[in-house]
């Protein structure tokens, strides 16, 4: 009778959660997972969930994983409705250059090429249909698909973890990792908070911000930073649209509906992770629940939509929170080994975990359980970012 | 008529732990926010407000609490007072509605204080009332209405499952329970025009409150120490058969309204 | 003359329930108090209903016109028994009109007052209160400084004194005007928006999944409660996105709130503040609201309903 391996992942959010189900997919794979507050209700709880179909949130050359991530949830939702917490809006990409139109021509493409609706519109008064409150003045054109929607990553991880634990997997709730146990440059445990420990042999950071703490604990230096993603929840003058508020992405900003609300937040492009203002490597145990935006935020809002969404500028400012996203120097995540044996990351996904993790886990367990690589898993390894230091 | 409302900047986070060594206070985040109940107070003053009439905001606190004042301002506010001193911290009630009520004075009189009915951190409801008899007014808590005619003012208050019909003479003190309205939210527009708003800043010089009168120094009411309870809350369980369960959730439901009723029931 | 005094307002048709933990609360502190009670319905004829082991007098005050509403009068009449009587120590309920009298009565007295005491006890000549505060993850202790101290108690918080006879009682009339005047006392209206409720039940997925939405909301109008549910209820047409509680939705702060079939995420939780009870109903046992709520069933939903809607 062969052992079984055993895989502990630290952290409960759409990250632990999706590498979760998908070891427990192997019945060779004996997984548990540490999450010391509520799956998903973490970082995962602040993301807006937008797995849209054309987006650049993500390069187009890891369109396949944007892809996949999309098709999972849609297959959550089928199986079960409203397990991936599904909102069918549309969504409606804006134009301001001749390069983003070209840009969402290709995004397009793709999604057809897969079997889904796109468009590019010039027609104004078309645009001004599907959203009535845009100043299409100020652009070119817009992308709009009506199969796209958004997803709730609180509602996907929690379904990841049920099926997990349906596949046999364990989820110990409530439980804080304190110490990481390494033997000889080797990881062969966690010990938590309460004095227990447990025994694997491969651990794997599932902590997203906290992932500097984490790797701490196992004497790894990750090099993730911290960018702010500072989100408003807005009232309509209307207070009661009488037609679908699609998603709607700018350069700067994207928008998507919240219930009657309008839930905006600032894109992550253009990030400079050594401005203060934009990122810094701080404490994500010290972000509030609510309200934390700097000041400049509301002006930025307010000229964004004056500009392009001027029937947003009589919006109520209902509430407010900030987020962390967990970013690398070159914002895409770190995936698989590190320099400490048998001790992995599945980390760093800078906003993107929602789209990113369905694909980096289906890869990651199977490396894991069969030592078998992908090319995704080369492009995100952390061995990239080791070279690019010290230079 | 000249309308003067109090609010309060309490802390936005609920995860609070006291360090073992000082039994201090550890705040998580820094963040606030204006109290909510205050919010509702701040519609019933807008209501109030008509052509002519004036409404000034005032807040005790730190130097972040202007971020409570700037909410009000971006609702209609005229003037902003950010009642800010070293002297002030450590307050007590009484201390607080010292501070509260010489600020009133000063730049009143006013016809009509409004406040929240409590604070979500402190959460006592005295400040109101004690205002109010530094202010030599009559105060109603719980108000859910307010008319003002010729002088006169019709309140509404909330207490148990009743509602009162009071009147009395203006000046009056009013508290609002959270709940209270609907209040109309700040726009987007009004809010980034109100952050360029000027700001007040008074000082316990400014008032002439001796410091020792005030804040710490001058607390009556202190808090000698600090506890962490439990880590991790957990529910108390109702066991047993269906039927069994049912009758104990009935009595408890029962037991809850009840206290509702006679104007208990749970509250911080 | 003792110098600790537990001060009550005797209010229509709401009998003094409170006197007996305060008597039992006076009793710990070491020394019996007297007791006052306040109002124009205060007689002498109340006296013998009013006596507790604890107490050693009872003082009947008069306030003839006084309803409970003018606190301004109440509280003069309040200050002027402290100071007569040379009261040191005041005992009272913590409850929302004794809180408005003895706040303006501090004023008048100069007295430090502190609010809603779980616990008393004397330490080194002095009293000190633990009081629950964030929400109680913190208990803090309090004192007050000097004399008089005036102290508000949570109801429930001592086990109440057994009833007594035979104590003295003296009565006397304080005529002290108000500038507020009462007219009538209607009912309370249900709240037009989920804001105002104090009570609310709030339906959440478990609830449409297992078809109890209906049972639910009638379980919601036999109580008289304002209906509420969470994202998917909301998602799915059941309930107006303004009924939603949540971060996104509407934050509500009930004194008593029921949850049916709700798991508990942050986003839901942070719809709903101020401390109230909260009573959780799901038939997961592992469900995050268990570590929200302050009483957790688990049961299932329908069975349980039927039970309780039976009820009459």
């Amino acid at each position: 009778m062969s052992k079984k391996k055993r895989i502990g992942i630290i952290g409960g959010g759409i990250s632990g959660t999706a590498l979760g189900f998908n070891l427990s997919l192997y019945d060779d794979a004996d997984v548990t997972l540490f999450e010391k507050g509520r799956i998903g209700c973490g970082t995962t709880a602040k993301s807006a969930g937008t797995v849209c179909l054309f987006d650049d949130s993500l390069n187009n050359r890891y369109w396949d994983v944007r892809l996949y991530g999309f098709e999972t949830y849609l297959k959550m939702e089928r199986e079960r409705k409203g397990s991936a917490g599904f909102d069918k809006t549309g969504t409606l990409v804006c134009a301001t250059s001749e390069k983003e139109v070209d840009r969402i021509k290709a995004g397009i493409a793709l999604a057809e090429s897969a079997g889904y609706t796109g468009e590019y519109i010039t027609d104004k008064a078309r645009i001004k249909q599907i959203l009535p409150m845009l100043n299409t003045d100020t652009i070119l054109g817009a992308g709009y698909t009506a199969d796209d929607g958004y997803f709730d990553g609180t509602m996907i991880s929690n379904t990841f973890a049920q099926k997990m634990e349906a596949n046999g997997g364990t989820i110990l709730r409530g439980a804080d990792v304190t110490e990481i146990v390494i033997e000889n440059g080797t990881a062969k445990g966690v010990k938590t908070a309460d004095g227990d420990r447990y025994d694997f042999d491969v651990v794997v950071d599932c902590t997203g911000p906290w992932s500097r703490f984490t790797g701490e604990m196992a004497g790894l230096d990750v090099p993730i930073w911290h960018t702010k993603a500072e989100a408003f929840f807005v009232v309509p003058p209307e207070k009661h649209l009488d037609y679908v508020f699609p998603i709607l992405k700018f350069p700067a900003f994207y928008a998507l509906r919240a219930g009657n609300n309008i839930f905006i937040c600032k894109s992550h492009l253009s990030m400079n992770l050594d401005d203060p203002m934009h990122a810094g490597q701080w404490d994500p145990d010290r972000l509030p629940e609510r309200e934390g935006t700097d000041d400049y935020f509301i002006d930025f809002l307010f000229h964004q939509f004056e500009k392009n969404v001027p029937g947003l500028t009589d919006a109520g400012l209902n509430s407010s929170w900030l987020s962390y996203r967990a970013e690398t120097r070159d914002f895409l995540p770190i995936v698989g080994d590190t320099p400490v044996k048998n001790y992995l990351l599945a980390t760093g996904y800078g906003g993107n975990g929602v789209i990113e993790a369905p694909a980096v886990s289906r890869d990651l367990a199977k490396y894991i359980m069969r030592g078998e690589s992908t090319l995704l898993l080369e492009e995100w390894a952390f061995s990239r970012l080791l070279k690019d230091k010290g230079e | 008529m000249k309308i003067a409302i109090c609010v309060k900047y309490v802390p936005v986070d609920s995860k609070v732990q006291v360090d073992p060594a000082t039994h201090a206070l550890i705040r998580n985040s820094g963040a606030g926010e204006i109290n909510p109940s205050d919010r509702y107070a701040v519609e019933m003053a807008r209501r109030l407000k008509k052509d002519g009439d004036t409404l000034d905001v005032f807040t005790m606190g730190p130097a972040d609490a202007v971020r409570a004042l700037k909410v009000v301002l971006a609702l209609g506010a005229d003037h902003a007072y950010l009642l800010n001193d070293k002297a002030f911290a450590g307050s007590d009630t009484l201390g607080t509605a010292k501070v509260l009520a010489a600020a009133l004075t000063q730049y009143g009189p006013y016809d009509v204080v409004l406040m929240g009915s409590a604070s979500n951190d402190g959460a006592t409801g005295q400040v109101g009332p004690m205002t109010a008899e530094l202010l030599g007014m009559p105060d109603v808590t719980d108000a859910v209405d307010l008319q003002i005619d010729g002088g006169q003012a019709a309140v509404s208050k909330k207490a148990g499952d009743s509602l009162f019909a009071l009147k009395t003479a203006l000046p009056v003190l009013v508290t609002v329970p959270f709940g209270a309205n609907e209040p109309e939210l700040p726009t987007l527009r009004n809010q980034v025009a109100a952050n360029q708003h000027d700001i007040i800043d008074v000082t316990a010089a400014d008032l002439g409150i001796a410091p020792e009168t005030v804040g710490q120094a001058g607390a009556l009411s202190i808090v000698t120490d600090t506890m962490q309870v439990v880590q991790k809350k957990q529910a108390v369980t109702v066991t047993g058969t269906v039927d069994e369960m049912a009758n104990k959730l009935a009595g408890l439901v029962e037991g809850q309204l009840k206290a509702l009723q006679q104007g208990g029931g749970e509250h911080v | 003359m003792s110098k600790t005094a537990i001060f009550i307002w005797i209010q229509k048709g709401r009998a003094a329930d409170s006197v007996a933990e305060l008597a039992a609360a006076a009793k710990a502190l070491g020394e019996p108090a007297a007791l006052y009670a306040f109002g124009a319905d205060a007689t002498e004829a109340l006296a013998a209903d009013l006596a507790y082991d604890g107490i050693d007098a009872v003082h009947i005050v008069n306030t003839p016109g006084l309803t409970p509403c003018q606190t301004d009068g109440l509280a003069d009449a309040a200050a002027q028994v402290m100071t007569d009587d040379g009261l040191a120590t005041v005992l009272l309920e913590a409850e929302a009109v004794g809180r408005d009298i003895m706040s303006r009565a501090a004023v008048k007295v100069g007295a430090g007052m502190t609010s809603d005491c779980t616990a008393l006890k004397v330490q080194d000549g002095s009293i000190r209160q633990i009081k629950p505060s964030f929400g109680a993850q913190v208990m803090v202790a309090c004192e007050v400084k000097g004399t008089p101290q005036i102290v508000t108690i949570k109801k429930g918080s001592t086990a109440p004194a057994d009833k007594i006879d035979g104590l003295p009682v003296d009565v006397r009339t304080i005529e002290a005007a108000s500038k507020i005047t009462c007219g009538d006392v209607t009912a309370l209206p249900s709240s037009d928006h989920l804001t105002g409720a104090d009570v609310v039940v709030v339906a959440g997925k478990g609830a449409i999944e297992s078809g109890q939405f209906e049972a639910v909301k009638a379980y919601a109008d036999k109580i008289g409660a304002a209906l509420a549910g969470s994202r998917p209820v909301a998602d799915q047409g059941f309930i107006p996105f303004d009924d939603q509680i949540g971060e996104s939705g509407t934050v509500i702060q009930p004194k008593l709130c029921i949850i049916f079939g709700v798991s508990g995420a942050i986003q839901f939780t942070e719809g709903i503040k101020g401390g109230g009870k909260i009573i959780a109903i799901n038939n997961d046992p592992n469900a995050p609201i268990r570590g929200f709520a302050d009483v957790f069933i688990c049961a299932d939903m329908g069975e349980l309903l039927i039970a309780m809607n039976a009820q009459d």
